[in-house]
């Protein structure tokens, strides 16, 4: 399966591809796009099976790619991993289609938890 | 104009932080506070983000020296230590993402005092900043781990004049 983590941070992209292999999703396909408006367009282009975004990003942030997506009709599989973890942000990623939000800092135990569901 | 939240809650919630920081981010077993100032010290490297709400504009500032920067950035990076150093990019872009991360923890602490707060995007800058007058600062010297920094809150009240 191919996966699309999207951060405007090399380092986090870097800890998140990390992650997913101790989490035990090394066998999967990642790609990677540094902010919102690049991810949407490579989405479009190849729709992956996840899309594991940040919440802020310059140019299109994580929320407004999702919009976005949601209003083109692709129906990709999202979570966010985030540093914002509180409940109003939450509910504001539930209510907007995603499916979890992972918030910094994280464990692969929590990966696997939370992606086992969408990738298995 | 008062939001119920002063600059010792904000720096209290980020030494609370700092404890998840160090334990789950960088993996770190423990941290120690070393004392409270009112005045950022001097250091190479800084990274800040913006937390601004309704009534409040803080800025949360992450320091250290230069070595202290090159470490915080390989320890997140879980990297061995016969690798070699960080370009100043790397180091850049990693020490702004122990900000954003400790941002967020502080947020979510503080949630409760003001919840209008929203996170900006990280910045790092080689050197100090210059205080003005419209901002009141605290900051805190810890250890992480053995990795020293120095957790700084500036805030500006809305109704302040420059």
């Amino acid at each position: 399966m191919n996966i699309l983590v999207v951060d405007d941070s090399k380092t986090m992209r870097m800890i998140v591809k990390r992650t997913l292999r101790q989490a035990g999703f090394g066998g999967h396909q990642v790609s990677e796009a540094s902010d919102g408006k690049e991810a949407f367009e490579s989405i479009k282009g190849s729709a992956p099976d996840l899309v594991l975004a940040d919440w802020n990003m310059p140019e299109m942030n994580g929320l407004e790619l999702l919009k976005a997506l949601r209003g083109d009709g692709i129906d990709v599989s999202f979570g966010f991993v985030t540093s914002e973890g509180t409940s109003e942000m939450r509910q504001m990623a539930a209510e907007n289609g995603a499916l979890f939000l992972i918030s910094k800092p994280f464990t692969a135990e929590t990966f696997q938890e939370k992606l086992t569901p969408v990738l298995s | 104009m008062s939001d119920g939240a002063n600059i010792q809650d904000w720096l209290d919630a980020v030494i609370e932080a700092s404890d998840e920081l160090a334990s789950v981010a960088l993996g770190l077993d423990n941290t120690e506070l070393i004392g409270i100032k009112e005045a950022p010290p001097e250091n190479d490297g800084s990274a800040y983000i913006a937390l601004v709400g309704e009534k409040t504009s803080i800025q949360l500032g992450i320091l250290s020296n230069k070595e202290g920067c090159q470490l915080m950035a390989r320890t997140l990076l879980a990297m061995e230590p016969e690798e070699e150093d960080l370009e100043e990019s790397e180091v850049a872009d990693a020490v702004s993402e122990i900000a954003n991360i400790l941002a967020g923890q502080v947020k979510t602490i503080m949630a409760q005092k003001d919840a209008s707060v929203n996170l900006g995007i990280p910045i790092f800058v080689h050197g100090g900043i210059e205080v003005t007058e419209a901002m009141n600062i605290a900051a805190a010297d810890m250890k992480l781990g053995s990795i020293p920094v120095t957790f700084l809150v500036l805030k500006t009240d809305s109704g302040a004049s420059a």
